[in-house]
């Protein structure tokens, strides 16, 4: 049985569906890959999956659990986490301090969470800025630490949300191999992604969203040739 | 909930690693008690007059360190905090005259009851996805519906209010002393001493470091697992009974209240003006605001009361406290958005 099940679910806004009867099996250990072009509902299905929004129909199983409409802050406590496009910091806060509040959820005692949270941080490779004030972070080193906060609450499933975009390309080949290091380490990883050197270096699997729909699904090279996806990336040229 | 698969090619971190050294903590406390032990002299120096001044200035800073634990740590403006310093004022002079209950048992029934309140109006507010702006407005709203209540209430003497009967002798069941005794400014500096302790320890606890993630990001926090709610309204339950402390003190120091000095919106915005000129959300911006303001609210309204020649026509006049807080405000949030402390201690940092 798949980690995580999405049975046809579905988010209306005043008649427009963003998300439009969309199933997706995540088996474990695997690193799936969604793209679609800016509007095809991907960003919302994450914020369906992780419990920002409830789907107006369909179901969301994860690890044989129903967990649809749950709220969000109970979601991340299953082990599914995710992380957002534009980074989130907790502006008042050094780097170590934002990851410690992640850390603070597996770990009763401070001086325990504050030491795991070092630990992440060294692994995303920002341990020497841990005492930089968050918001002074460059915008690659905010998505190290949007990651970081995430690794920190030992997830089974990770849902990231454009990690790579606003990434200078010298700095991508490095985000790419972290991100192939955690999924070696067991994590199960489902990622929205527009910059396909990426999506195709990583994915194991493909699903290409379209109007709120799943238009494709299967593996990455038969995906990206077919005519049908193709056509639906016309006039947004697959960087 | 498995952590089987948690990234295990982590390199372990010592636990004496020197990145993980933290001072702030003992720094803290040994602040607290050096400025308690200063503090704690200034009975024997200063003269009867300036003490009044001395506790008046002490009663601001339990109020605004209350007022900063839910709008300072927790992001949830309040302009109503009236509400909950009346609630303390009034359960004090009420269970006292009418009862004889003594001021200690009323202080803390006076904060319980004030943090359920604000719980539920902060709950109300929050539910109904009350932010900023609202959310002050809100709050103000509830304060100005208490004010009217009490103004209306027999039982609470409408706008007469409560005088404290005057004991022949010292009593600390009643809190009484003789006028000038230095246990008036002692026990308020203890109020001081154990809010500033509470915001010490609340601003590094797990609920207090949640509540700065839900104040700077609710939706990150959320994500990250943190029921925003239930850890809002932990710090609206110590904000409110911290001010209602305050109030219970208030009638016990004035020996009188009525609604305008209970519940009147001068004493929000007294809460407020001491964080906001000292440093919100930090731990001693509402402290060093009320040093600031203390002094000057009672030269305001002394220069009132006696103005020199070229100030003659304010004489007899109100507000001049007011109108200079607001002057004082603007200056700050113009030059020192972070407050004294605040903007002192980032170029500190620099």
């Amino acid at each position: 049985m798949s980690l995580l099940q999405v049975q046809g679910v579905s988010k209306a806004f005043a008649g427009l569906r963003a998300v439009d009867d969309v199933s997706i099996e995540l088996p474990e250990h695997e690193f799936l890959g969604i793209i679609g072009p800016n509007g095809a509902g991907k960003t919302t299905l994450f914020s369906l999956l992780s419990g920002e929004q409830s789907p107006t129909s369909g179901q969301v199983v994860f690890d044989g659990q129903d967990i649809t409409g749950w709220p969000a802050h109970k979601v991340a406590h299953t082990g599914l986490v995710r992380t957002f496009q534009l980074m989130r910091p907790f502006g008042s806060m050094t780097v170590l301090e934002n990851v410690t509040i992640a850390a603070l959820q597996r770990h009763r005692s401070r001086p325990a969470a504050r030491r795991h949270a070092l630990e992440v941080l060294d692994r995303v490779q920002l341990g020497d800025q841990y005492a930089t004030e968050s918001g002074s972070l460059s915008t690659a080193g905010l998505k190290r630490l949007e990651l970081a906060r995430a690794l920190a609450l030992e997830p089974r499933v990770i849902l990231l949300d454009e990690v790579l975009a606003g990434l200078v390309p010298a700095e991508r080949a490095p985000m790419i191999e972290l991100l192939r290091e955690v999924h070696a380490d067991g994590l199960t990883v489902m990622f929205v992604e527009h910059i396909m050197a990426a999506v195709m270096a990583l994915s194991e699997r493909l699903v290409v969203m379209h109007e709120g729909a799943v238009l494709m699904d299967g593996p990455p090279r038969e995906v990206v040739e077919d005519p049908r996806v193709v056509e639906a990336y016309l006039g947004e040229e697959p960087a | 909930m498995s952590t089987a698969a948690a990234p295990a090619r982590r390199a372990p971190v010592a636990a004496d690693d020197p990145r993980l050294k933290d001072t702030w903590f003992v720094r803290q406390l040994a602040a607290l008690a050096v400025g308690l032990v200063v503090l704690a002299l200034l009975p024997f120096v200063l003269s009867d007059r300036a003490e009044t001044v001395a506790v008046r200035t002490l009663i601001f800073a339990v109020m605004a360190v209350g007022w900063n634990l839910m709008s300072g740590y927790g992001g949830m403006f309040s302009f109503g905090h009236a509400a909950f310093f009346g609630i303390g004022a009034y359960m004090d002079a009420f269970l006292l005259t009418e009862h004889g209950v003594s001021p200690w048992i009323s202080m803390v029934l006076g904060a319980l009851l004030a943090a359920a309140v604000g719980v539920l109006i902060a709950y109300l507010c929050l539910r109904y996805r009350l932010a900023g702006s609202y959310f002050a407005l809100a709050t103000f709203a509830f304060a100005q519906m208490f004010l009217l209540l009490v103004q209306n209430l027999e039982v609470f003497h409408k706008t007469e209010g409560f005088n404290v009967p005057i004991l022949p002798s010292d009593s600390w069941a009643k809190l009484q002393f003789q006028q000038g005794s230095p246990f008036y400014f002692w026990i308020p500096l203890a109020l001081l001493a154990l809010g500033v302790l509470t915001t010490i320890l609340f601003a590094r606890s797990r609920s207090g470091q949640f509540v700065q993630a839900v104040r700077d990001d609710e939706t990150a926090a959320t994500s990250l697992g943190i029921p925003a709610m239930r850890y809002r309204l932990l710090a609206v339950a110590l904000s409110c009974a911290f001010t209602a402390a305050a109030g219970a003190y208030y009638t016990q120091y004035y020996l009188f209240v009525g609604p305008e000095q209970a519940f009147g919106s001068s004493v929000s915005i007294e809460a407020i003006v001491p964080a906001v000129i000292g440093g919100i959300g930090t731990v001693w911006g509402p402290v060093i605001g009320a040093a600031v303001i203390g002094p000057l609210s009672e030269l305001a309204s002394s220069t009132l009361r006696n103005p020199p020649g070229f100030l003659e026509f304010l004489e007899g006049t109100a507000g001049l406290d007011v109108a200079l807080y607001a002057t004082i405000l603007i200056a700050i949030v113009l030059f020192l958005p972070k407050g004294v402390f605040g903007s002192v201690r980032d170029r500190w940092r620099r």
